[in-house]
């Protein structure tokens, strides 16, 4: 959907408008729970967090701004939290033993594979680029999976420090590089 | 925490990286700091091109009736009434506004009729200067007018003016006041269809408030008003409190 067209239909929706929220919800909900089942690996999990996040977008349309970033983008990030909330809630659980989806080597999303790329997504990687490659994973593991600072320690057989400054260090390193522009 | 240590906690939250603790850390810093909050809204636009390569998934086809049943029952989203009431505010003050330019010869002999009442003989006032008076003319997003409210500062109260409002039968009007700053809309009450009556005007509506802008609003509730205090019926009438002269 055109992003002119989210943008006038996020406008009807902060006013009250149900019918303009359903073509919103048409229109967004299997990235919203594309991005949840992502990090939850569970449809039942995603699909709850899913709905949480479209009632709290609901509730907050009125605040939202288009200066702050297109609609999508502050759904996705409303959606993120809400997922990583719960993953971070259920740790006790063992979520890895339940998983019916998501993490295969072979579909883990892969920006710099893409064929249509945004203008966004362009600059960004552009600037990942210049990160060294154990970097770059790292900062993929926890925007698409929501792995915390330990878990891809484990996965990466590095020390939690190194991986916590390669963090730290390819944030700051991205923010100046898309200053820059 | 300096500023720097700040955006790199702002960073690492949007990223999604942080442990529950100092997740919690986090959300509690970004609803209490407006600086931090824009860190994060600024850092999660940053990444949100990522979310590009997540290949969608189409959730069951309940998935919406469940949302939908959370949005039309109050009990699964409390806030839901209030917001949907500001929007319907804001959806009717640009009616208004649109009707405005559109009718102004009506509008003038609208206004010339509140101004002729409040001047006249009959204020219910008495004698109090006009300067310490406001004045609201609530009017559907037709452009009718239903009531003009007058308040007195000094004596804190309303003085409420039916012109054509009447409620449908085992409806009532409720009387809503709705201050900025995203405070949720407060009752004054019901109101009938005496030729005027008055009201006691709460506290909270003070000089400041007014001089901020405070909307009133007439919803159509249930006989014997909203239950649980907050309005779920459709606005009626609406019109801002303005000063009665300048």
């Amino acid at each position: 959907m055109a992003q002119l067209q989210l943008d006038q239909l996020m406008r009807a929706a902060a006013n009250g408008d149900r019918p303009a929220f359903r073509a919103i919800y048409d229109a967004t909900s299997a990235k919203l729970f594309g991005v949840a089942v992502r990090i939850l690996k569970r449809r039942d999990l995603a699909e709850d967090v899913m709905q949480d996040a479209y009632l709290k977008i609901w509730d907050a349309a009125p605040k939202y701004r288009p200066e702050a970033g297109s609609p999508i983008s502050w759904m996705v990030a409303i959606t993120r939290n809400r997922a990583i909330d719960v993953l971070r809630k259920r740790t006790e659980v063992a979520i890895e033993d339940e998983k019916d989806g998501g993490e295969r080597a072979d579909d883990a999303p892969d920006p710099f594979e893409m064929t249509a790329q945004s203008r966004e997504l362009k600059a960004l990687l552009g600037c990942m680029e210049e990160l060294s490659p154990d970097q770059r994973k790292c900062l993929l593991m926890a925007y698409y999976y929501g792995y915390t600072h330990e878990e891809i320690s484990e996965r990466m057989t590095t020390p939690v420090g190194t991986v916590k400054s390669w963090i730290r260090r390819g944030l700051i390193q991205v923010k100046e590089c898309l200053g820059n522009d | 925490m300096t500023k720097r240590d700040l955006d790199i906690l702002a960073s690492e939250y949007a990223l999604g990286i942080l442990d529950s603790g100092e997740r919690a850390e986090a959300e509690r810093l970004r609803a209490s700091d407006a600086a931090f909050a824009r860190m994060v809204s600024e850092w999660e636009q940053r990444l949100a091109p990522l979310a590009e390569a997540v290949a969608p998934v189409p959730p069951s086809a309940s998935a919406w009736s469940k949302i939908e049943a959370a949005l039309a029952s109050p009990g699964a989203a409390a806030d839901q009434p209030l917001s949907e009431l500001a929007g319907q505010l804001a959806q009717m003050k640009r009616a208004i506004a649109a009707w405005r330019f559109a009718t102004l010869a009506t509008a003038a002999a609208a206004i010339a009729l509140a101004f002729v009442w409040i001047g006249g003989l009959e204020s219910p006032f008495g004698k109090a200067p006009p300067a310490e008076r406001y004045v609201a003319m609530l009017q559907s997003d037709q452009g009718k007018t239903g009531f003009v409210i007058t308040m007195d500062m000094k004596g804190k109260q309303f003085a409420i003016r039916p012109v054509a409002g009447k409620a449908p039968p085992s409806k009532s009007y409720e009387l809503w006041a709705i201050m900025k700053d995203d405070k949720p809309p407060m009752t004054l009450g019901l109101v009938g269809t005496d030729a005027y009556a008055m009201m006691d005007a709460p506290a909270e509506i003070d000089q400041r408030e007014l001089e901020k802008g405070v909307q009133l609003a007439i919803s159509l509730e249930p006989e014997g008003g909203a239950p649980s205090g907050k309005s779920m019926g459709p606005i009626m009438f609406a019109g801002l409190l303005i000063k009665q002269t300048p």
